[in-house]
């Protein structure tokens, strides 16, 4: 069943054409990942699902909910997100942030965001009492994770979620994440410029370049038979930095 | 609601009409003479058991005519001259001038004229005694030819009034090398040094003597009479007939002889004001007020009292604007296009110097401490508008926006994100709205509000480097102290991050 999907979505800024009628489809407990660079409209694409950028036309659903009909910031607080320098609120607590979409919701939930914390690996005896800045960059991010996880959404939406890490940080972070989001059969759209990274974390990959969808499978279809020369070359610069591309 | 009964707890002794069993306001214009008269008709009323309160040096002719006209004040001393060209816009000469002007503000304002005190208080054109030999000046007739090689040094005031500069020359035909307008207090050390070589000094004058000075004759009749008198409030005239009978005794008493001696007692020997009014009324009276109490004490409890008055404008001042520029500068913030226009508007307050803002507000407010609170509040809003607008713009982009994206409303966002954040840029605005606002508060003294401005607006006038002093120490130490409490607010204030904390990470 399909949980997350766009029908030919597009949105202009100004002059710019962001996306030109992009479609994408996310099964229920899959992980999808948009790949492009700077530019290619994929962190646009993302904002959509959770209407923090509205597309000029085109549809998109999230469940059943075809996404004007409902409410912004009830739908927000159905889905989890997460951005690449975390956005993690620099006055508040370790919990207090975890906890943030409960408390908004009016239903504050110690129990809830100690279970969250232990899954992230940062039990909340050590660390829930501390500030942002007194996290290494990865802790942070396992921070922003938990928060984006708190209230039990139906899927979450994440932007270069491991982007700012150092190498084997990131290698952590992403072999954790994977077990996770398997472990609670959820629903996961992610953004990365990194084509070795979505081959290790999706079962499904986007190509965005400048608005368009350059090829959509699985990272086995990428690598053996690329739509476009443009496929074909981020394929073989993942292939020569040692990305092994394994097979899902 | 406690912000306005803390207004209305100030604003009372100055707004108009007030109950029969208030004290009688007498004020006074900021020059000696009018200081000593003032304390004089104070140490009378209060020998005969009425309450008075004290308002010297509280501002030039127009605010006090219309404070007086609104029972603001009850009582000032005035003169016929002034009322007569300066308030009644008369510039006819007038044999009789005192029957004319007080039965004009009868008529008009219901404001009435006690019987002259006995001595007349008019200009001086006066010179150094060498200008005078070297120009063989004896009159104003002489002036006007050598006017040419001279430069006068006049107070503002004189400059333009129909019955000062501008009248000269139009009778006289006065035409002087430079005009340089000049404080009452500065001019007779500027002439006697030779900064200048012409002033206008007023004929009851203590420094005349003091500095071997020629005053040149009115030969030409331009002047009106300056019958120094008592003036007062509809209000006395109704309420106090004893306040009335108590201050005409005073008429014809002083003479200008003994005038210019008490004045030289106050502006050149620099004996106390109520110690010099007591021992005149002594002299004229044969009355002796109760002594007061010991001049120490008196100055002491003076200055707590102006201090606080101080303390009490700036607070209130402060808060209105904080009340009202913190909420501005969010809704600026949420209509960005608006917000330059605005702010800049606010700014352009800014370049208002204080003593003009308040000039302009005169005829809206009148005197006293509303259009004093009105300007203090005017000047605090830039900073604290301006600072809570960039605040709260700038606040961590990444956690508003992480905020957002995970369904926080637009209130929760700013009451948990945005505005903590930005609490110590907007405490830097309001400790910066402070300090300018205690060093504008002593301007309130010039019109009458009070607070540390008093004595320096007193000193000025006298002549007296100790009053202004008394006034601007405890302003300055008043700057400080309210930055310092302020401090404290804002380290209570800060976002949490921001607090040094033992055993942090890093």
């Amino acid at each position: 069943m399909i949980f997350l999907s766009a029908r030919h979505v597009t949105v202009r800024f100004g002059a710019t054409v962001a996306l030109d009628s992009v479609s994408l489809d996310a099964p229920s407990g899959s992980a999808v990942a948009i790949v492009g660079e700077s530019g290619s409209g994929k962190t646009t694409l993302l904002r959509c699902f959770n209407r923090m950028v509205e597309p000029d036309s085109g549809e998109i659903r999230v469940g059943e909910t075809e996404l004007r009909t409902q409410n912004r910031i009830a739908l927000r607080r159905r889905l989890g997100y997460a951005q690449q320098n975390g956005g993690l609120i620099p006055h508040w607590t370790v919990s207090a942030n975890v906890g943030l979409v409960l408390r908004a919701l009016g239903r504050p939930d110690r129990p809830a965001v100690a279970q969250v914390m232990t899954l992230v690996g940062l039990p909340v005896e050590t660390f829930g009492s501390r500030y942002p800045h007194e996290l290494s960059g990865g802790q942070r991010q396992r921070v922003a994770l938990a928060r984006a996880l708190a209230a039990n959404p139906e899927a979450i939406l994440l932007d270069e979620p491991f982007g700012a890490l150092d190498a084997i940080t990131r290698a952590e972070l992403q072999d954790g994440f994977d077990r996770l989001r398997r472990q609670l059969g959820i629903t996961v759209l992610f953004v990365t410029h990194d084509l070795g990274e979505a081959a290790r974390l999706a079962d499904l990959i986007v190509v965005l370049r400048a608005g368009h969808v350059e090829q959509r499978g699985t990272i086995a279809e990428l690598r053996d038979s690329p739509a476009t020369p443009y496929v074909r070359t981020l394929v073989e610069r993942a292939l020569a930095q040692g990305e092994p591309l394994r097979l899902p | 609601m406690m912000l306005l009964a803390l207004i209305a707890l100030i604003a009372t002794p100055l707004q108009g009409p007030r109950p029969v069993s208030t004290p009688v306001v007498i004020a006074s214009k900021p020059f000696g003479e009018s200081y000593l008269l003032a304390e004089m008709f104070a140490q009378l009323l209060e020998a005969r058991g009425i309450a008075v309160q004290r308002r010297p040096g509280m501002g030039a002719t127009e605010i006090l005519f219309a404070a007086l006209r609104t029972s603001a004040i009850d009582v000032y001393p005035e003169y016929t001259g002034t009322g007569l060209v300066a308030i009644l816009h008369d510039t006819a000469t007038r044999a009789e001038t005192f029957r004319y002007v007080s039965r004009r503000f009868q008529e008009l304002y219901g404001i009435r004229w006690l019987e002259p005190l006995g001595f007349e208080n008019t200009y001086a054109i006066a010179v150094r005694k060498q200008t005078a030999a070297r120009f063989h000046l004896s009159s104003l007739s002489d002036l006007a030819r050598a006017s040419p090689h001279l430069t006068a040094g006049l107070t503002a005031d004189f400059i333009g009034r129909a019955d000062g500069l501008v009248g000269l020359a139009r009778v006289y035909g006065m035409r002087f090398h430079a005009v340089r307008p000049l404080a009452p207090a500065l001019k007779y050390q500027a002439l006697a040094t030779g900064a200048v070589d012409v002033i206008d000094g007023y004929s009851t004058d203590g420094l005349l003597d003091r500095f071997d000075l020629v005053t040149l004759a009115d030969d030409r009749g331009f002047f009106p009479p300056y019958d120094a008198a008592p003036i007062v409030s509809p209000r006395l005239v109704r309420d106090h007939p004893e306040a009335i009978a108590a201050l005409s005794t005073l008429s014809g008493r002083l003479d200008e002889k003994r005038m210019r001696a008490l004045n030289r007692r106050v502006e050149v020997d620099g004996d106390a004001v109520p110690v010099v009014a007591r021992e005149a009324l002594r002299d004229v009276l044969g009355t002796s007020a109760p002594t007061s109490a010991h001049q120490g004490d008196q100055t002491v409890t003076r200055l707590a009292a102006l201090t606080a008055r101080h303390l009490l404008l700036v607070a209130i001042a402060l808060l209105v604007a904080i009340s009202v520029a913190v909420p501005l500068g969010l809704l600026l913030e949420r209509s960005r296009r608006a917000a330059e226009p605005v702010l800049g508007m606010l700014g352009a307050f800014q370049t208002i110097p204080s003593i003009a803002l308040l000039a302009f507000m005169l005829p809206v407010f009148g005197v006293g401490v509303i259009p004093a609170l009105v300007a203090l509040w005017l000047y605090a809003l830039y900073p604290i508008a301006r600072a809570t607008y960039s605040g709260v713009r700038d606040a961590d982009p990444d956690a508003v926006d992480a905020a957002e994206a995970l369904g926080t409303t637009p209130v929760q966002r700013l009451l948990w994100v945005r505005l903590p954040l930005a609490m110590p840029v907007i405490m830097s605005g309001v400790r910066t709205a402070a300090v300018i606002t205690v060093g504008g508060a002593t301007l309130a003294a010039f019109i009458g509000a009070g607070g540390l401005g008093e004595p320096i607006v007193e000193g000025l006038a006298l002549a007296d480097t100790r009053l202004i002093l008394m006034g601007a120490i405890p302003a300055a130490v008043l700057a400080f102290a309210v930055d310092g409490a302020l401090v404290s607010v804002e380290r209570a204030l800060r976002p949490a991050h921001m607090k040094t904390r033992r055993g942090a990470a890093h």
